[in-house]
């Protein structure tokens, strides 16, 4: 960047703010297409990750959690170094949930409460508390990373949500006769090749939908309330761009008329219109163009004072997040023992928790919608991590998406012939229900559904008096544990209402039979 | 009931087949079910002993000599490249096999008196084939691409104007038409593969039904002159096996409701959709772990095309490639007993053709 732009009193338009909004909107843009792009299959040139990656605060955490550092985290590299010279750019630039935000600017003057800048700190703690969490080897609290939180509001909010309308919307072009065959071709090759054939809802959606709209709620408060108060990567930023070499700084020509303090989108600038607040300007750049007098660049200068934790404050943190952190695990540990949390193919491995970082990426991808984020059902230190619900659909013979996706590794990038033959679970007939079983009738839905070149559902021969009196042979469906891998398209498939007859189980805690 | 012809449109097409067929001698070999586990496919099968069928009355008491002289004996069909005009009585079944899928496919259709029997010009086809399992051809979950587009090519040869393929298979809309390879074959036939549409289903009535009263059916298979049905001949543990009949429950939306008393149901089915041409293809047949396989040992590699206008006929002779009889299968005997065709095979005219 060059260190004169907009310096001096030359009245000279400055292009900085244009620059701006195209990157963020280049940013957004890709995020979009990235996220549309995961849904069909792979062959694409940018790793569909790709912002999950530059996420320092994924690498970091994930690192701190996982106890290990993975080939991905280094991608978090050109956004750490960015940090130290740029500062907070990357939220001004080009983090997509900051765009959103700037979309939906507000007039407003004031910032909500007194003694704004302690409040500022907030934020801080919300990093503290993530990162001493990851250090006990939990990332519940990765959730509220703005990328992790946007890809699941859209992957469990929007993307039903358009999907549904467009299937609804083109179903009544058909049914009422408008261009029928127009709304068929659109509804073939337009939403079937963006969105799941058949529109359905992903679970805990009203969740992530609240988290969302209070964010936007709060942007209606407080322009950026969600930078300025609480976002943890914004705090990581924050904190990096200490040594930042580029700064905003003003010239001897302001003559104090606050036009750039009532501008700036983060109030980061003191009354006056000099001083700006250590690590809260995101270079937006809109003061340079703001200032009647061009007296506002960005340059090279000296540190500032900044945001320095006292021993006392950074102990509490440390001491909080580690209890706390301890606590949900203990929840967690708890909880989860009376569940049933059948994990996607490859997440099998104990220090599954401690790498995912609750994208949602992997519930995205899943043709079937069997993965679904869990709430309670993993403990609380498995909240919003991906569980399978049969309820929802089946893991497909043919697929390995969730792997492919996975930004941390949390769930292994299985060749197709490995996921085959991954055991995530095992199902069980309930006898009292099944309609062979039960009622002595013939259904044999289990088995046909069963995709195992050897079908690890068998159908044993009785004979049973039917209901004319005559007696007649069924099959009654029995499960081959030792070929089941769990993959639940014979609970999805069962015809009976919910819960099914036949259901699988997270065997590995089972006597009878470990993973 | 039985398609019947009089016997003028008969006499009509028998100068036709020897053009259709030509290159190609019908012929009564003992070709059926053969016990060994795999055929070599190469060579003539005609070559190994003749074996015994298991309904020995398909062959020797073949009743072509009722309205035409009796085809072609078995030295003629030793002698395959000889065309033999006289063996153009037309059939009422078809098996034809060989090595190369296209052109028993293109056989088997000519033995039973051409495409255009079938498919008049202009008429709109939907050509059904199983692509239920997501699973490559060679598993034998799904109709062989080359049997599909065979077919396509056939029917826009007859001059239709347009050639619909579509399955609504048993894991959701679309699954499997890539992987089995149909998808890409159809598109480079030039037909029409119709991406499944959940909207296209439309509620109608089953006036012939007995146990079926109403169903939703894909809305280009209503709009359709003429349907075929191509299934894969396939192991099901329910219906015993998933031939041409059960086939046609890929044109519906609700599958749950045909498991209960499945025979029945298809066949009610089937008095709504009637294909006017079935084609089984045996190019390799699935024995075991039906409807999806997944293991080539299941596989067994048979080389044949059957085909006619008998949709129950079809079925009860492509039992008979795995050792049952139509009679032990739920949805022929149903299909014969409302009216949908023949399982008694003693009284079809079959060709049995080698190329």
């Amino acid at each position: 960047m060059d260190n004169t732009v907009g310096a001096g009193g030359v009245r000279r338009k400055t292009r900085w703010p244009s620059v701006r909004r195209i990157g963020q909107g280049l940013s957004f843009g890709l995020f979009v297409l990235l996220f549309l792009a995961m849904l069909v299959p792979p062959s694409f040139p940018v790793p569909v990750d790709l912002f999950l990656r530059l996420d320092p605060l994924v690498a970091i955490s994930g690192t701190l959690a996982g106890r290990q550092l993975t080939s991905n985290a280094l991608w978090a590299l050109p956004l750490l170094i960015a940090a130290l010279v740029l500062g907070r750019f990357f939220c001004g630039w080009l983090c997509p949930l900051g765009t959103i935000l700037d979309l939906g600017r507000w007039r407003q003057k004031q910032a909500f409460v007194v003694q704004e800048r302690r409040w500022r700190e907030a934020k801080l703690l919300l990093l503290g508390f993530t990162l001493t969490a990851a250090l006990q080897g939990s990332l519940t609290l990765m959730s509220l990373d703005p990328l992790p939180l946007l890809e699941r509001t859209m992957t469990a909010v929007l993307a039903p949500i358009v999907n549904q309308s467009l299937a609804d919307g083109l179903l009544g072009l058909y049914s009422a006769g408008i261009a029928p065959s127009l709304a068929a071709s659109v509804d073939q090759t337009v939403r079937q090749a963006v969105f799941p054939a058949q529109p359905r809802p992903v679970s805990l959606a009203f969740v992530f939908a609240t988290m969302f709209l209070t964010i936007l709620v709060l942007n209606v408060v407080t322009h950026r309330f969600w930078c300025r108060y609480l976002c943890p990567l914004g705090a990581l930023f924050s904190l990096l761009s200490r040594p930042a070499v580029l700064r905003r700084t003003v010239g001897n020509t302001c003559n104090g008329c606050n036009k750039c303090v009532r501008e700036c989108r983060m109030g980061a600038i003191q009354e006056g219109g000099r001083g700006t607040t250590p690590g809260e300007c995101i270079a937006c750049t809109s003061c340079i163009e703001t200032c009647p007098q061009g007296a506002v660049s960005f340059a090279r200068s000296p540190s500032t004072p900044h945001y320095d934790p006292s021993r006392r404050q950074a102990l509490a943190v440390l001491g909080i997040g580690l209890l706390g952190a301890a606590a949900v695990r203990l929840e967690g540990a708890k909880v989860a023992e009376g569940t049933n949390a059948v994990r996607p193919p490859g997440a099998q491995h104990a220090d599954f928790l401690q790498r995912c970082v609750r994208c949602g990426a992997c519930i995205k991808v899943c043709p079937t919608g069997l993965l679904q984020p869990s709430l309670f059902e993993a403990g609380l230190d498995g909240m919003f991590s991906p569980i399978a619900k049969a309820q929802s659909g089946y893991c497909e013979w043919n697929c390995n998406s969730c792997g492919q996706v996975c930004p941390t590794g949390a769930i292994e990038r299985l060749p197709l012939e490995q996921k085959q033959r991954q055991v995530i679970g095992c199902a069980y007939v309930d006898k009292n229900r099944c309609i062979a079983w039960a009622d002595d009738m013939e259904c044999i839905i289990c088995e046909e559904m069963c995709p195992l070149p050897r079908k690890a559902i068998v159908l044993d021969r009785a004979t049973v008096v039917g209901t004319d009196g005559q007696a007649k042979v069924i099959g009654r469906p029995r499960v081959r544990r030792d070929l089941c891998t769990g993959c639940a398209v014979c609970e999805f498939k069962c015809p009976l209402p919910r819960p099914a007859a036949i259901r699988v189980f997270n065997i590995s805690s089972d006597p009878r039979l470990g993973i | 009931m039985k398609p019947k012809l009089s016997r003028r449109e008969l006499l009509s097409h028998l100068a036709k087949l020897g053009l259709v067929i030509g290159g190609v001698s019908i012929a009564l070999p003992g070709f059926g079910c053969s016990s060994e586990t795999k055929s070599t496919g190469a060579g003539s099968p005609l070559a190994r002993p003749t074996e015994a069928l298991p309904f020995p009355a398909i062959n020797q008491a073949s009743p072509v000599s009722t309205t035409t002289p009796p085809a072609a004996g078995t030295a003629a069909a030793v002698a395959a490249s000889t065309p033999t005009v006289e063996a153009g009585g037309r059939a009422d079944l078809a098996v034809v096999k060989g090595g190369d899928y296209q052109a028993i496919t293109r056989a088997a259709v000519g033995a039973i008196g051409g495409i255009e029997r079938f498919v008049p010009r202009g008429s709109k086809v939907v050509v059904k084939p199983n692509i239920g399992p997501n699973r490559a051809p060679q598993y034998a979950a799904t109709t062989h691409p080359k049997v599909v587009a065979a077919m396509v090519t056939l029917c826009q040869e007859a001059g239709a104007s347009k050639v619909t393929v579509l399955d609504y298979g048993l894991n959701g809309p679309n699954v499997g038409y890539d992987t089995s390879g149909i998808e890409a074959a159809v598109k480079r036939a030039a037909g029409t593969m119709e991406r499944i549409t959940m909207m296209k289903f439309k509620q109608v009535a089953v006036p012939e039904g007995k146990e079926m009263k109403s169903l939703y059916i894909y809305q280009d298979v209503l709009d359709a002159d003429v349907v075929i049905t191509v299934p894969i001949a396939k192991h099901h543990s329910l219906s015993g096996l998933t031939l041409a009949m059960k086939n046609m429950m890929g044109v519906t939306r609700d599958r749950d409701p045909f498991h209960n008393n499945i025979g029945q149901r298809v066949a009610d089915l089937c008095t709504l959709i009637r294909p006017r041409l079935t084609i089984v293809d045996a190019t390799r047949i699935l024995l075991r772990n039906g409807p999806s396989g997944g293991n080539l040992a299941d596989v067994k590699q048979l080389d044949t095309v059957i085909a006619s206008a008998d949709i129950v006929a079809a079925d009860a002779y492509a039992a008979t490639l795995f050792g049952l009889k139509g009679q032990d299968i739920a949805t022929v005997r149903a299909g014969q007993a409302m009216g949908l065709g023949t399982m008694d095979l003693s009284t079809l005219r079959i060709a049995t053709v080698t190329i």
